[in-house]
């Protein structure tokens, strides 16, 4: 007893009480009145009340009472404080997921607690905001009336399958603020009050780049990618899915592409490509937006005309024709063969619907040969003729004396046909030499020299593509020197194809008779002269000899 | 005597009785903490009475605890320290996560003034 009084009535004890400041200020008018009350128990001033005991069981339970109070206070502040850095860390997690978190109840008002992702994706301050409002979408009505009925009936809903099914209804990626939002939905059970009650969770992830990535994919997986136009993939595809009646009868054109070997070839890929683009168009243009054009491969394609009979289908394939036609000649006459069939049952063979089609298309390419081979030869003079003195002038000059010199050699048809066409064809690979280097007033460089004998080569290869061997082999030899001192094979006498002989005689003729930025003309004299003092050495004698007396015989 | 068997809720702890160790384990924050804790403390008024030569064990693994539930986690160890004055052995062993600072100077605030053995052990 002693003891627990000496304990009671220590005041170090009372000042020692709360360890820390902030609880000694805190309970500083408790103490003040636990001093008192122990000052009037010690001076002995009250010993004869009866009161006294009382007063003192009092005090010491007060003392008590306060030192629990203070050691309450600092273990509950120290929870408090440990639980706020739990949340901090927790908020922390969720804010820097990169995802929204969002929870709301029945009255589905968002809750005071989101991810700050929620935040950047409604580009709001969310807290309290109806969920239905936050997901509306301006231009789908069905989608908004689906969240309505779904969140409604999730809250409303008797057991929890019944809200699961409710909720794998809604979709799973939809448009807010122009971006993609994938979202999941949980159901969850949320703490309130000592009872659960049932909330929504969703989690939102922006898939905005995904989802272009995929877009993406799916568009070349289904698109050729140069002309924007569907692939094979793609009419597999409807082919395979295709079985509704109103589609018929079904029309398919199937095209193919002239002169894309030879522009690729002559031009290069890039023009080769711009073809490509130039025909995708027009079939573009003259397609309905039900029809599906699509790349089939290379310089093939192909058209399904849905609900189209024959009779317009070819009414389409002219008008494909008209349009190529008034096209841009860019860099030569755009030209297509095209077939067609019509396929009146989806029980009829779609194999032979193909085969038909193509069949027609390759006859039609056969019986157009001819006037394609033409087109690409204009195109190619055309292209030649930019540069000045290589004009036509210069072509029909040769022609016409080529065509004297044929006749007196008394060459076969076939030969004065090709002579006359090397007349204009001749220097056709010089389309491919930079202006600068063909026109240029002084000597060649080493370098410009080199590019310019590759016109041969570039002339050899543009005839074979359009399918003139001959022409391309004296095209190849027409700057062959008689003595095999010439370029670019060095070929000599009669190696050298007569076609070509004959070429290298008239056009040097008409070289030095006619101006160049090089070289200023000289008279026909003087220019035979030249011919015969190289004659056996550059040119061929027989030809030299045959050409000076055509020439003179003329100007008698 | 009857063991003492309840199952942790969101807001309530899990208190069991095996061998000659009570558990109480969980986060406490009952609405009425008092009215929680007390057929607790009867049944350990109860079973400290009865205990004789043997050793009672308290093992606290308590993550978060509200001021009431303080309270009367104070309330228990003065019951304890009230038995340990009669005679009776018990111990406590307070379990803390080591990381958790806070709940470390808890644990010390409730070791405070103790007179039986009370360990901290750090899990």
């Amino acid at each position: 007893m002693l003891n627990s009084r000496s304990k009671l009535f220590s005041f170090k004890d009372i000042d020692n009480m709360a360890k820390n400041q902030e609880y000694r200020d805190l309970f500083e008018a408790e103490k003040n009145v636990l001093n008192d009350a122990l000052q009037n128990i010690s001076s002995g001033e009250y010993k004869d009340n009866s009161l006294l005991p009382h007063y003192r069981q009092l005090a010491l339970n007060y003392k008590k009472l306060l030192k629990l109070s203070d050691k309450v206070i600092s273990i509950s502040d120290r929870q408090q404080w440990g639980l706020k850095q739990v949340e901090s860390a927790l908020k922390d997690l969720l804010d820097n997921a990169g995802q929204g978190f969002l929870t709301f109840g029945q009255d589905l008002r968002i809750d005071r607690e989101y991810s700050a992702e929620c935040r950047r994706i409604f580009n709001a301050n969310i807290e309290n905001a109806n969920i239905l409002d936050l997901l509306r979408a301006p231009d789908d009505e069905e989608q908004n009336i689906l969240f309505a009925n779904v969140f409604n009936g999730v809250f409303q809903a008797a057991d929890e399958t019944t809200r699961i099914s409710y909720l794998k209804r809604l979709k799973k990626k939809i448009r807010i603020n122009n971006r993609y939002i994938a979202i999941e939905y949980k159901l969850i059970k949320r703490f309130e009050q000592e009872s659960e009650k049932e909330a929504v969770m969703l989690i939102l992830s922006d898939v905005t780049d995904k989802h272009a990535a995929e877009e993406k994919i799916n568009y070349l997986s289904y698109h050729d990618k140069l002309t924007g136009l569907f692939n094979r993939a793609y009419i597999d595809n409807f082919l395979y899915e295709l079985h509704d009646e109103q589609q018929l009868p079904l029309s398919l054109i199937m095209a193919d592409l002239n002169g894309l070997k030879l522009t690729n070839d002559v031009f290069g890929h890039v023009t080769g490509d711009k073809l490509l683009k130039n025909i995708a168009a027009v079939f573009q243009k003259c397609c309905r937006q039900s029809d599906v054009v699509a790349r089939w491969g290379g310089d093939e394609f192909i058209i399904i005309l849905p609900a189209t009979n024959r009779e317009s289908c070819e009414s389409v394939c002219h008008t494909i024709r008209l349009t190529c036609q008034k096209a841009e000649v860019d860099p030569i006459e755009l030209s297509v063969a095209l077939g067609t069939a019509t396929l009146h049952s989806f029980k009829d063979d779609m194999l032979e619907w193909f085969r038909q089609a193509e069949s027609k298309m390759y006859q039609d390419k056969l019986t157009e040969r001819e006037n394609n081979r033409r087109r690409i030869i204009r195109a190619l003079e055309k292209k030649l003729w930019r540069i000045e003195h290589e004009n036509e002038e210069h072509c029909q000059r040769i022609a016409s004396m080529v065509d004297k010199l044929a006749e007196q050699l008394n060459l076969s048809p076939d030969d004065k046909r090709d002579l006359h066409q090397m007349a204009f064809l001749h220097d056709i690979g010089k389309g491919v030499i930079p202006l600068e280097i063909l026109e240029k007033p002084l000597s060649l460089t080493e370098e410009e020299w080199e590019m310019m004998k590759k016109h041969c080569d570039v002339g050899y290869r543009m005839a074979q593509a359009i399918n003139e061997p001959k022409l391309a082999e004296a095209i190849l030899s027409h700057h062959e020197y008689f003595n095999g001192m010439g370029y670019p094979q060095g070929r000599r006498g009669e190696e050298v194809p007569l076609i070509a002989r004959i070429m290298a005689v008239v056009d040097a003729y008409d070289a030095m008779t006619n101006h160049r930025p090089y070289k200023k003309s000289i008279g026909s004299e003087e220019a035979l002269a030249e011919l015969v003092k190289l004659s056996g050495t550059q040119f061929d004698p027989q030809i030299v000899d045959l050409f000076v007396k055509m020439v003179r015989s003329a100007g008698d | 005597m009857v063991g003492i068997n309840i199952e942790a809720t969101k807001s309530t702890p899990e208190i069991k009785f095996a061998g000659n160790t009570l558990t109480i384990k969980g986060q406490s924050y009952p609405e009425n903490s008092v009215s929680f804790y007390a057929p607790v403390f009867a049944w350990v008024d109860e079973y400290l009475e009865e205990l004789d030569e043997g050793k009672a064990i308290f093992e606290f693994n308590l993550i978060y605890i509200n001021t009431s539930s303080s309270k009367c986690m104070m309330d228990f160890i003065d019951k304890l320290q009230e038995a340990f004055s009669r005679g009776k052995q018990v111990m406590i062993k307070w379990y803390c996560d080591p990381d958790n600072e806070s709940l470390l100077e808890c644990a010390e605030e409730f070791k405070e003034d103790v007179e039986f053995p009370f360990e901290i052990i750090l899990v």
